[in-house]
């Protein structure tokens, strides 16, 4: 398997379009920015949103009880599925009882994190991505590069081109508003055939048993209200105690997202239409093993707004799809590796992270994602996951950093060979650092002997 | 069914051990009150439309007694669901029948908020839930007095009579997936014209 810097490296082949990914989402960065100030209580709500999300995660048990007893009065099927497998099953059991076949399908990020797509395809059941961005990676056979913006990575010449070949749309044509009716009149025919209509759940509300989804496009309205059946499935970590509550997070969610005040749909299901069907798949999937982890449960009150993946510079200049995880960029790097319980995973990406901070500091529900990092990254070095040279140097560093004399002496030694040596030792494979980075010019004396001869004046 | 509910036990096991072992504090005494309001120095009606313009809708400011001129007017034929009795015709129809016939499509909304243009619609506004999405031009229908400040105020006024569906619409179907480019109607209505009744 390839490591991050080197999908990176493949993603940074082509300037001009590593330099419009990076403004791009710098510009969606400034959104939320004039957003967020916009709301002069805007600290206010992220504290409140911070501490309403950890009490969920205090009461999980307590909510979810009262959601499901609440839902199931609503009318609603609630299912359980402890993991990946299990949900893809129940699915595909509702599925088949109703021999449906036209699926449509919203955006979900859970739905990606157990593979429900190739899952279903392997059964012989289609499923059709709603969302326009979604529709078009699921047409290159690829996962999202951002959980907001999924097709970020592409330019309108792409995805002219691929709609030409799978839309017949006319060969050249990328202005985005003609491609965005072919695809319009492309998705109007799979809602209005569809059987069953799956979402994701933004939030779901214990007090009442109801279901919140949000979308700009309208894609989860148009296949809930068209297919007799309607399938949301969550994560145990959506559930918030009460109505009231959805105030503070749908104030945050798309200013944070994308700076706009609010989704252009923010849809409550509460009971099943007539004659038609509510299910409610509540999932864990390794949840439950973070929340009995101290360092790393608060990954748990994520509200996916991706605003961390946008300020990211690491995540701008590297692309979605070199984190190789469901879920790109900083909230990706802290769910990734224990994202299997009892196993260490992508244990490259938590070196993909300049520490800079920025993520912490615009998430809506103050998870210091920074501090995540790194320790995970203390945790992969203690177990032993460093690269050999990583943990030599450190060893060698911290026993000459520990006697102040030795310090003194290899500093000399290293300014004195850092001028005589041959460039292509010191920029050896070894030195990673130096691939793309000159070293600075080396200093005469250390500050030291300089502090000795000036300082006293 | 018997595993689903043995994975329901299993992960209501694995909450509790969490919570023992985790060190999450299983009594917090209270829910944390939300007691947020907003702060802003506009009056709600110039926020709403504000918001509504940003959002991309068309704003018309009208007396109650010139309305029905003026939709009769700016769009022959729609559907205005205010009069209940019609809501037979579209009960129950297939998605496809409603696509055909639901171009235009008139709904009286119950709140406008003013920090987001957002206006709330429930199962009791039409008589199918399809008919907000599907229709090509949506026209909502507000009170001046049905504007409230923000979001906190209208989920006070939703929570106790939330229905079987209910939703916030705030501008017309929108996209950007296509190079961050905005364009309208991606799914749902393409247009949407906002009516703020007066008197």
């Amino acid at each position: 398997m390839t490591s991050h810097s080197e999908r990176a490296a493949a993603f940074l082949k082509d300037p001009d379009r590593v330099s419009w990914h990076d403004e791009t989402l710098w510009i969606v960065r400034k959104k939320r920015d004039r957003a967020a100030a916009s709301v002069k209580e805007w600290e206010n709500l992220r504290e409140k949103a911070s501490k309403l999300k950890e009490y969920v995660l205090s009461d999980l048990a307590g909510l979810l009880t009262e959601f499901e007893r609440n839902a199931t009065l609503n009318g609603a099927v609630v299912h359980w599925a402890a993991d990946a497998d299990e949900f893809n099953r129940v699915v595909l059991e509702i599925i088949k009882s109703k021999n449906a076949r036209n699926i449509v399908k919203s955006k979900s990020m859970l739905t990606e994190e157990c593979g429900l797509n190739h899952f279903l395809q392997d059964h012989g059941v289609d499923i059709v991505d709603t969302d326009l961005g979604e529709r078009i990676i699921q047409f290159r056979n690829e996962p999202p590069s951002h959980i907001v913006l999924p097709a970020i990575h592409l330019k309108k010449e792409d995805i002219g081109e691929l709609f030409h070949l799978k839309l017949g749309t006319d060969r050249g044509a990328t202005d985005p508003q003609y491609l965005t009716r072919a695809a319009r009149v492309h998705l109007r025919e799979k809602f209005l055939n569809a059987h069953v209509a799956l979402t994701g759940v933004n939030f779901a509300i214990a007090e009442n048993g109801t279901v919140v989804v949000c979308t700009n496009e309208g894609n989860a309205d148009m296949g809930v209200h068209s297919a007799p059946v309607q399938i949301h499935c969550m994560g145990i970590e959506k559930i918030i105690p009460k109505m009231e509550h959805l105030a503070v997070f749908t104030r945050l969610l798309a200013r944070n997202a994308t700076g706009q005040p609010v989704t252009t749909y923010t849809s409550h299901y509460r009971t099943p239409k007539e004659n038609g069907e509510l299910h409610i798949i509540i999932v864990d999937n390794g949840r439950t093993e973070r929340l009995a982890s101290i360092d790393y449960r608060d990954a748990l009150k994520c509200i996916r707004c991706g605003a961390c993946m946008n300020t990211c510079p690491v995540y701008r200049r590297s692309g979605g799809h070199s984190y190789g995880f469901t879920i790109p960029g900083p909230i990706g790097t802290i769910l990734a590796p224990h994202s299997v319980p009892g196993k260490i995973l992508y244990k490259d990406l938590p070196a993909a992270s300049s520490l800079c901070m920025s993520c912490s500091n615009v998430c809506p529900v103050k998870i210091g994602i920074h501090e995540q990092i790194y320790k995970l990254r203390q945790e992969l070095i203690r177990k032993g996951y460093g690269s050999f040279v990583k943990r030599a140097i450190l060893k060698i560093s911290g026993f000459v950093f520990a006697k102040p004399v030795l310090y003194d002496i290899s500093g000399k030694m290293v300014r004195i060979a850092l001028k005589i040596v041959p460039r292509f030792l010191i920029y050896s494979r070894v030195n990673t650092w130096g691939l793309e980075r000159e070293l600075p010019a080396v200093p005469t004396q250390s500050f030291k002997e300089w502090y000795r001869q000036n300082g006293s004046n | 069914m018997e595993a689903i509910n043995r994975s329901r036990q299993i992960i209501f096991e694995k909450i509790r051990r969490a919570t023992l072992t985790g060190g999450i504090n299983d009594g917090l005494s209270q829910q944390p009150l939300v007691g947020t309001k907003s702060e802003a120095n506009e009056t709600s009606y110039n926020r709403f439309t504000e918001s509504l313009k940003m959002a991309g809708a068309e704003i018309a400011v009208l007396n109650i007694c010139d309305i029905d001129t003026y939709i009769s007017e700016k769009f022959p034929g729609a559907i205005d669901l205010r009069n209940k009795n019609i809501w037979e015709d579209y009960k129950g129809l297939q998605p496809s029948e409603l696509a055909n016939r639901a171009e235009c499509v008139v709904i009286s909304g119950k709140i406008g908020v003013a920090e987001n243009g957002a206006i709330w619609v429930d199962d009791t506004c039409f008589p199918e839930r399809l008919l907000p999405f599907i229709a090509g031009k949506l026209i909502l229908l507000i009170g001046e007095d049905k504007i409230v400040s923000d979001m906190h105020e209208a989920y006070a006024a939703i929570s106790g009579t939330l229905s079987g569906y209910g939703v916030f619409i705030s501008g017309p179907s929108k996209t950007a997936d296509i190079e961050q480019s905005l364009v309208y109607g991606a799914h749902g209505a393409i247009s949407l014209d906002v009516v703020i009744m007066k008197g």
